[in-house]
């Protein structure tokens, strides 16, 4: 079993196939050697992002190694598991601290799902719509959106 | 009394002269006035120009100052509220490279740091490969890479933005053998994609509304051996460079009517070339010499234009071309006489009409099957006209 804290000093105990799913915290233990029960130490994770991690890395633990990478063979953001799906199902602030857990943590199969999801609640909205659900904030002058404007010709912005 | 010439004494003339030469003095001086005071106003005026310019800068910035004030009023309790934009750029790249590249172009207007990571290259290079199929050259057999699979994404790359139109190149076109689109794409041809095509042996963009000039980088397609870029709507002169492509041989550039200028002399560096036809552009005589180099030439089809400075002769070194089957030359505004070189060949077809030839027609082109002379007022024809030519002398066959 393996130890670590969260930013909050929230203590977890997870096993070791679920720890190896990040390849930082693989790494780390591969350095530390076995014997070392220290906890180690994640400051950039709160412990209810750390929660969340740990329920997405418990619930894949049992999954195949993944296939190689098969380069002529297109994936696209609309696949996703179902059970990834509901997962996903959480509040914006989540979702960004989990996609930053991930990225920290070097979980490239959450990584890659928090990004899908994202892009799946972007593909299709208008720039004004994407502004509003995500606050973004128009930081162009008039001209110079204007000018974008004109750039856009090969997209036929909508 | 006054000297015996008439008209006005030396010291009239004498003093004509310094009044003018003193006029012009003043003249300059007044010239010299005029040129510096315009000098002062264009500097005065590029002066201006640029403190224009940084008063936009100036407000731009203010601008997006208010914005963020205005924003961090409004929201004063999203404090700690993990943003979209708090993700780091590469993130946000990531995410941004699952949507479709022609539809993620547009959120370049999102706002300033959008447009930053959109337009970057390796943003284009991580968009591409997710939605254009590559292929391991080993394992894919030759004739899939220039299947019709990738038309579409070439008609797709050749109107894009610099950034994806070279990234495509670099990922998509370097094992390419042929580019074969038919789209009217109302643009200029790729510039960016060219020096990618090395390996490229057919370029073939017919009917494509292509605008602008022929890029002088299609100088680098050492490997082209057709190049068709006929009926579209390119402008200005062929590029001396396209005498590098020494593997060409079939050149098509017909129906172009912005194509202008003299007919390069590096058309004769082309030693591979079979055909050429360059009809239907406003390319002007005379035809180069050097034309005699091309002893592979098949086919030569040219209407030229006038040109005002050098008219254009019907050379005899068009004799020399020993493979020649077809030589048209009609309304090419050709001068002189035909040399009788052209009857000593394989030719089997020569058209020269409406043209000012004059002169007797050689016997010696009773060797070609079949010739056409009409449009020819001046020319005579010292023997019976075999049936198969068409001439303006008709009549006097029987």
């Amino acid at each position: 079993m393996v130890k670590i804290t969260s930013s909050d000093n929230q203590e977890f105990t997870i096993s070791k196939e679920i720890a190896n799913q990040s390849v930082l915290i693989k790494n780390m233990l591969e350095d530390v050697g076995e014997s070392d029960d220290q906890p180690i130490p994640l400051p950039n994770v709160s412990g209810a992002i750390l929660q969340k991690v740990i329920e997405y890395a418990t619930m894949h633990k049992d999954d195949p190694p993944p296939a190689p990478e098969d380069e002529t063979k297109l994936k696209t953001s609309e696949d996703i598991e179902e059970r990834d799906k509901e997962f996903m199902q959480l509040d914006q602030g989540t979702m960004f601290e989990i996609i930053l857990a991930a990225n920290y943590l070097d979980m490239k199969n959450l990584l890659d799902l928090g990004c899908k999801t994202v892009a799946n609640m972007i593909k299709g909205k208008s720039v004004e719509e994407v502004r509003k659900l995500f606050n973004i904030v128009n930081d162009f002058t008039p001209e110079e959106e204007e000018q974008i404007r004109k750039e856009n010709e090969w997209c036929e912005d909508r | 009394m006054s000297s015996p010439i008439a008209g006005p004494s030396i010291v009239d003339v004498f003093n004509l002269l310094q009044s003018t030469l003193t006029e012009l003095a003043s003249m300059k001086h007044t010239l010299a006035a005029l040129q510096t005071s315009n000098n002062v106003l264009h500097a005065s005026n590029e002066s201006l120009k640029a403190s224009n310019e940084s008063l936009k800068a100036t407000i731009a910035q203010n601008h997006r100052q208010v914005i963020q004030e205005l924003e961090k009023l409004r929201n004063p309790t999203k404090k700690h509220y993990t943003l979209l934009t708090s993700l780091p750029k590469e993130v946000m790249g990531v995410i941004m490279s699952w949507i479709h590249p022609q539809d993620v172009w547009r959120f370049r207007r999102l706002s300033q740091s959008f447009k930053q990571l959109l337009s970057s290259s390796g943003f284009a290079a991580l968009n591409l490969r997710r939605f254009v199929p590559s292929y391991d050259p080993l394992l894919v057999s030759a004739d899939f890479k220039d299947s019709e699979e990738f038309n579409g994404w070439d008609v797709v790359f050749i109107r894009a933005p610099s950034s994806y139109q070279s990234e495509y190149g670099r990922m998509y076109l370097t094992c390419r053998s042929t580019i074969k689109v038919h789209f009217k794409f109302n643009c200029p041809l790729p510039r960016l994609f060219i020096p990618h095509l090395k390996n490229l042996t057919a370029l073939e963009l017919v009917s494509c509304s292509l605008t602008g000039a022929i890029p002088y980088e299609i100088g680098i397609l050492l490997n082209l051996q057709t190049l068709n870029l006929s009926y579209n709507s390119l402008e200005g002169e062929i590029p001396s460079s396209i005498g590098n492509l020494v593997n060409l041989k079939y050149l098509f550039l017909f129906s172009n009517h912005g194509i202008c200028g003299v007919l390069p002399a590096e058309l004769g560096c082309l030693l591979s070339l079979k055909v050429l036809d360059i009809t239907g552009t406003s390319l002007m005589g005379p035809i180069p010499i050097e034309i005699d180099n091309l002893k592979n030439l098949i086919i030569l089809n040219l209407n030229l234009q006038k040109n005002p400075l050098r008219p254009t002769y019907l050379l005899p070194e068009l004799g020399k071309l020993s493979n020649l089957y077809f030589l048209h030359l009609a309304n090419c505004h050709l001068v002189g006489t035909i040399p009788k070189e052209l009857g000593n060949q394989n030719l089997r077809e020569l058209s020269l009409l409406d043209n000012n030839l004059v002169g007797q027609v050689p016997v010696e082109l009773l060797n070609i099957e079949e010739v056409s002379l009409k449009g020819n007022p001046d020319l005579t024809i010292p023997f019976q006209v075999p049936e198969s030519w068409s001439t303006d002398v008709e009549q006097q066959r029987f």
